[in-house]
């Protein structure tokens, strides 16, 4: 068999191959359907070709040269319909469309059945002399082929110009491809033989597959239409099958056909679960790939629904603090001194009911994620001095001492998210004024190396009570969202249990470590925050 | 001659409390409920400073902080939004507009809300 021959066959199989997958694969789309006829339209005329050159008898000769030029008008008539519904249908009504149709059919008819088209049908070697053709019948058929497939491209590029920026692209790829593979076949197929010339006759048919192909290849990788797995596993299952038949049927001996066509049933049923198993794979990712966008949605209107609700939460509690601050102050007359206590009470309450909003928030945010950094070179001391004095009211009113023990030579800024580290400190100092009944807090900040000639690296806060101190256990589940150490839990309720939590998470974000120390109830406590320097 | 502030807030109960608050500090004060109803109280009265909400019934406050950017006569005012809306994208995109600092509500009471707007206008 000439090589020739041979890519003829592949040509064949190529078209037919992809029309099958295309439609396989595909959500049964109206101009998907066409696409996939045009392959195998094109997979019919590759066919016709062959038999063409394989010296059949004269029958038999006759209806393949048939068959070419109705495989090959075929595939210009499909490219037409591709070209009315793809990517969308150009005329409401498809009366033309189905009048076009009825009319290249009637010239199909007359093609088969009269001389319209074939004067004559003879055997020679020469395909020249093997084919005379009707002039009226031969012209009517070029142009009417020729005029269904300008108006195919004539649809496309009306489309492509109607189309948004990221689908012209595609639509311009089936054009060119359309374009070139539906010229080859008129010029060398319809223009060339009526000038006697039948050089590319033959071989034409590898060329369009050759077009046709890659196009539609390179279309669906780019895309991404249909997943590389599936692909390359069908290529490869097509192809150890095509290798197995043909054994099969080259098979000199009863044995050796037996053996390679056991071996042929054998593929089939393992290349079939193959690709079930590929398939069900792609699915599945599919699946998860549309219930992590669905996730991602839901998370999004979660953060939309929390930052609104704190919205509305905070704005009664702002009224209260307001025109409690402003009662307090004297704004609208002086307060009885019995009066002050419960308007006092009522404004601790309500800055409880603040943190509160305001812990939930931001516990919301860290655990979804979206918890933002505001990076600033600081002066830590800065930041620990306003927190004293923002708490000293509340330690004078117990008795207790608040220190900060300043460093011979300062700390230098370094970078921090300021409100975050404030917040942190805060807490701690004031859950240490709450379980503490009598003594002191004392702040430390301990630079590491503590050589201080050496470059700072980090600081360790350390926030020492005399307050009731904590067992091991206690220790363990202190930094835990919604925990109070079981003396805390008698002493203080007004404590939320998540600002602890939050301290590390915040901690945790500027690639610290927190954690507390004691030596027992009764003992005082200690709590450390490293916060690395930079 | 005494400062003039606008409060723009929906809100008739925060926007009445923080009135009567500057009043007290003898501001001059005018309210206004939404952006464009801001925006013509901005152009009449040329307040030294400006007080604005961003959650309003009717509009956004960005939407104010749009166009007064762009409306020279105006451009200049300066604005601190005091809003319970605790949203860093909000807060970013606020700063970007002009806005000189965002300010959760919660956070203040009217006092301290006078005295950090007196330190605006030093």
């Amino acid at each position: 068999m000439s090589i020739i021959n041979i890519l003829l066959i592949f040509a064949v199989i190529i078209n037919v191959m992809f029309a099958a997958f295309i439609y396989i694969h595909s959500k049964r789309e109206i101009p998907v359907f066409f696409y996939a006829l045009i392959s195998f339209f094109a997979g019919v005329w590759a066919v016709a070709t062959f038999l063409m050159g394989a010296q059949l008898s004269l029958p038999n000769f006759s209806a393949a040269a048939v068959l070419h030029y109705i495989g090959g008008n075929l595939a210009y008539l499909a490219f037409f319909w591709f070209a009315v519904y793809y990517p969308s249908q150009i005329f409401k009504s498809t009366f033309w469309p189905i009048v076009i149709t009825v009319v290249n059919f009637l010239i199909l008819f007359a093609l088969s059945f009269s001389d319209f088209f074939f004067t004559k049908l003879r055997l020679d070697p020469l395909l020249s002399e093997s084919m005379v053709f009707n002039p009226i019948g031969y012209f009517t058929f070029v142009s009417y082929l020729s005029a269904i497939f300008l108006l195919g491209e004539a649809f496309l590029i009306f489309k492509f110009f109607q189309a948004k920026t990221k689908e012209r692209k595609r639509i311009a790829y089936v054009i060119i491809a359309t374009f070139i593979a539906g010229t080859l076949g008129i010029i060398f197929n319809l223009l060339f033989p009526w000038l006697g010339n039948f050089d590319f006759f033959i071989i034409n048919p590898i060329l369009v597959t050759i077009v046709l192909t890659a196009f539609g290849l390179y279309n669906i990788l780019y895309n991404k239409i249909f997943d590389i797995k599936i692909i390359a596993t069908e290529l490869l299952i097509a192809t150890v099958w095509i290798a197995t038949l043909y054994n099969t049927f080259v098979a000199k001996t009863i044995e050796d056909q037996i053996i390679q066509g056991t071996t042929f049933a054998v593929t089939i049923l393992v290349g079939y679960f193959l690709i079930k198993s590929v398939m069900n794979e792609i699915k599945q990712r599919e699946e998860l790939q549309r219930a992590y966008i669905k996730l991602k949605e839901l998370d999004e209107a979660k953060s939309e629904f929390v930052s609104i609700a704190s919205h509305q939460l905070r704005t009664p509690l702002t009224a209260i603090k307001g025109y409690i601050s402003m009662l307090t102050e004297g704004t609208y007359g002086k307060l009885l001194s019995k009066q002050r206590k419960p308007i006092t009470n009522i404004y601790d309450s309500n800055e409880r009911l603040i943190r509160l909003v305001n812990d939930l928030l931001n516990i919301s945010r860290i655990e979804s994620g979206r918890i933002q950094m505001d990076w600033q070179k600081t002066k830590l001391e800065d930041v620990i001095k306003s927190v004293v004095s923002e708490l000293q009211i509340k330690a004078k009113q117990k008795k207790l001492k608040v220190t900060l023990q300043k460093l011979k030579i300062p700390l230098p800024s370094f970078n921090m998210d300021p409100s975050k580290v404030r917040n942190v400190i805060l807490n701690i100092i004031d859950n240490a004024i709450h379980y503490t009944n009598k003594g002191s807090i004392t702040i430390q900040l301990i630079p590491q190396p503590k050589n201080r000639a050496l470059q700072t690296k980090s600081v360790l806060i350390a926030i020492k009570d005399t307050g009731e101190g904590m067992s091991k256990q206690e220790l363990q589940h202190l930094f835990e969202s919604f925990s109070r150490g079981k003396t805390g839990a008698k002493m203080w309720t007004e404590g939320t249990g998540l600002g602890l939590y939050i301290a590390r998470q915040f901690v945790q974000m500027h690639k610290g470590k927190i954690w507390a120390e004691s030596a027992g109830a009764g003992k005082g406590s200690t709590f450390f925050i490293q916060l690395p320097v930079s | 001659m005494a400062r003039k502030i606008l409060i723009i807030e929906d809100e008739h109960i925060l926007a009445s409390m923080y009135a009567d608050r500057f009043k007290q500090e003898k501001w001059k004060v005018v309210i206004a409920t939404n952006s464009n109803e801001g925006l013509s109280v901005t152009r009449k009265e040329k307040p030294d400073i400006v007080l604005l909400d961003i959650l309003l019934f009717n509009g956004h406050g960005l939407e104010y902080l749009t166009v007064k950017k762009e409306d020279k006569a105006i451009a200049k005012i300066p604005v601190i939004v005091f809003s319970n809306l605790d949203d860093p994208k909000t807060k970013e995109e606020a700063l970007e507009l002009g806005a000189l600092e965002y300010l959760l509500k919660s956070d203040f009471t009217p006092q301290e809300l006078v005295q950090k707007t007196i330190s605006y206008l030093l």
